[in-house]
């Protein structure tokens, strides 16, 4: 069963201009122990879906169609205490460049215990204790409950944020970002964290990334976004093999890899059209290799492709790759 | 040719030291940022410098361009002594080495327009006899970037533009100087993946059509390995593997650029993720007080000899550009690699 189903889905920012369709009509779910991953460039949408997944959209953002369902419940009508019951308890996110986002003037231990008195009926005592107990879980050692942020380095505050955000034993995890601007070997040995956490807890997790190779080694599944819009929707190992839609192919063939021989990549010409204005029609056309007359005239449908799907005029008649 | 040799190059910084220890006359501590770097740059030739952070890979980077001093060592450029150059003399060499930075966002004045900020450029090395001149150097160096046609591009203000075409315009601003080689720190690191093969396209394309050398800065080996000829890893302000691009990634020999390999995640999802083998992270605090393999604290293969003498940087294999360099006493006793995939 779905643990989260996010079904057309529509935020938008209301800007003087007019609104930036930044989520746009999308539809996705998530099972229980799965691991998904939501890959596109800066601007796709995915930061705004995750903030929205815990009503974290502010104005000039505005959910404006669709629904949350969260273990059967619909998070869009839930009242704001409702709401603070679900955070924390049932999800939990680690924010972009969460490192930066501690408290300087108080220790990591006060942190910790902060937000899980905050969702949990305990005393200071044990929410103190629990707090080492994180502060043990994620590597850092219970030793260090009494030191500053600043004494941390990145990846190591970047530890306590998923302390904080696992306190309370989340069911589904957001991370956004979660290793970018980190050191290769740090990034690696966060990602061992997330994996160990994973399956200690039983943890679903969302994770977000502009970088393939990150989602290639965690996720189950993948959903790639474009403007906006969900491009392409599928299991790991078939988009890496034969990837459906045309921006899933050009993303995989610019990202370099230090396996097999080294070989020409191709970045993507162009640049995503503006939200506010869209052009009418599939917004990839300006960017696509494969592109037709009907993509400019014609929003593309959801195409379902054995347990996929993707949305591309390409599959209007053939459920075979086509790029 | 060789445009840049450096050898045994050192910058150390003192820190701060308090009151008594000033009044007792203590030496203060240094930290050995860069410590005995050896280098040697050839025309448009891609020299690759990878290394986690702290490890001394940006400090080494400004030391080169003579905007840090060295404390010793020497840095020669095509043949001319500069490390000891007064900044007096040092102007018309500044012209020849530039930086392209890691931040694009930060490296461009917002309140500048595109052609400002490339005309200033002009202006200061007094490159342009008139407007018309000046006009036709900044479209010049705008189209060379991709960045075409110039006047989409001239009257627009740095917040416009995205991420990849900012790092453009700092592309263009280095260009219109016709450097002999350029630092190119963390070019892509903030950028989109997407756009990231564009940024390093253009490096190559730069380096063939005007020999261009590029020392280029970088965690990632993916990326190091698009655009390398040579690759050195670097490690607390030394480096300690150094070779042709495929030998550190095909046969890499230290335990630390091992290590290095096996963390770089990999597209391709049939590709398991391997146990890291090797525990902490790099502490620079470590760098006052030497003793000893400055890697022995993190090594799986350490032994007593490690901790008591510091390994040299000797030739494994072949000479020349070919050489592949290694600083381990412990190259023996190394079990094999063991390729990922």
């Amino acid at each position: 069963m779905a643990l989260l189903e996010v079904k057309d889905l529509s935020i938008y920012y209301q800007m003087h201009r007019g609104d930036a369709k930044a989520v746009d009509g999308v539809s996705f779910s998530i099972k229980e122990n799965e691991t998904l991953g939501l890959i596109g460039e800066s601007g796709c949408g995915k930061t705004t879906i995750a903030l929205s997944l815990l009503r974290f959209i502010r104005p000039p953002g505005k959910i404006t169609g669709g629904s949350i369902i969260y273990n059967g419940t619909n998070i869009l009508d839930l009242s704001e205490d409702g709401m603070r019951r679900l955070r924390g308890n049932e999800i939990a996110i680690v924010r972009q460049e969460a490192q930066n986002a501690l408290n300087p003037v108080l220790t990591v231990g006060e942190q910790i215990a902060e937000q899980i008195i905050e969702h949990d009926k305990v005393d200071k005592n044990t929410a103190w204790q629990r707090a080492k107990d994180q502060l043990e879980l994620v590597g850092i050692g219970a030793d260090r409950v009494r030191s500053y942020p600043h004494e941390f380095s990145g990846g190591m505050r970047q530890r306590v944020m998923i302390a904080i955000a696992t306190a309370n034993y989340p069911k589904l995890l957001i991370l956004d970002e979660p290793i970018t601007g980190l050191d290769v070997i740090v990034q690696r040995q966060l990602l061992k964290l997330i994996a160990d956490l994973r399956d200690r807890f039983e943890l679903t997790i969302i994770f977000i990334a502009h970088d393939l190779s990150v989602i290639a080694e965690n996720c189950d599944r993948v959903v790639v976004m474009y403007a906006g819009k969900v491009a392409e929707n599928s299991n790991t190992s078939d988009l890496y093999h034969k990837p459906l839609h045309p921006y899933s192919s050009a993303l995989i063939s610019s990202y370099p890899s230090i396996l097999g021989e080294r070989q020409e990549l191709k970045s993507i010409p162009g640049a995503p059209p503006s939200l506010v204005n869209p052009p009418p029609g599939c917004l990839f056309a300006d960017r696509c290799e494969h592109v037709m007359d009907i993509c400019r005239q014609k929003i593309p449908p959801e195409y379902d492709i054995d347990g996929r799907s993707v949305a591309c005029h390409l599959y209007e008649h053939s459920k075979e790759p086509q790029v | 040719m060789s445009i840049l040799e450096i050898n045994n190059l050192k910058t150390h910084f003192a820190q701060r030291q308090g009151f008594l220890r000033k009044l007792a006359g203590k030496e203060p501590d240094y930290i050995r940022a860069v410590d005995g770097v050896d280098l040697d740059l050839d025309e448009g030739e891609v020299l690759g410098i990878v290394g986690e952070s702290g490890c001394g890979k940006s400090t080494l980077s400004r030391t080169i361009l003579k905007l840090i001093k060295s404390t010793s060592g020497s840095m020669r450029y095509r043949g001319t002594e500069i490390s000891d150059m007064p900044e007096s003399d040092f102007k018309p060499y500044r012209r020849k080495m530039q930086m392209i930075f890691q931040d694009p966002f930060g490296s461009l004045n917002p309140r500048r327009k595109v052609a400002e900020i490339l005309g200033e450029t002009i202006d200061i090395h007094e490159l342009a006899e008139n407007q018309e001149e000046r006009k036709q150097m900044i479209e010049k160096s705008l189209s060379e970037v991709g960045l075409d046609p110039p006047g989409e591009f001239w009257e627009k203000y740095p917040g416009l533009l995205s991420g990849g075409q900012l790092q453009r315009v700092s592309m263009a601003r280095v260009l219109i100087l016709q450097p002999d080689f350029v630092v190119a720190d963390e070019p892509v690191s903030m950028l989109d993946v997407s756009v990231r093969i564009g940024i390093l396209d253009l490096l190559l394309q730069l380096r063939k059509k005007y020999s261009i050398s590029f020392i280029y800065i970088t965690h990632d080996l993916a990326t190091a390995r698009y655009v390398c000829d040579r690759i050195n890893i670097m490690y607390l302000g030394r480096f300690v593997e150094s070779g042709t691009t495929e030998t550190i990634l095909k046969k890499p020999a230290h335990p630390y650029t091992r290590a290095l390999i096996s963390a770089v995640p990999v597209p391709n999802p049939d590709v398991g993720a391997p146990e890291l083998p090797i525990k902490g992270y790099v502490n620079p605090e470590g760098l006052t007080d030497i003793t000893g393999c400055r890697f022995a604290p993190r090594c799986p293969y350490t032994e007593e000899a490690c901790k008591r003498e510091e390994p040299e940087c000797t030739s494994i294999y072949g000479s020349g550009k070919q050489e592949h360099r290694i600083a381990c006493r412990n190259l023996a006793h190394l079990p094999e690699f063991v390729p990922r995939g």
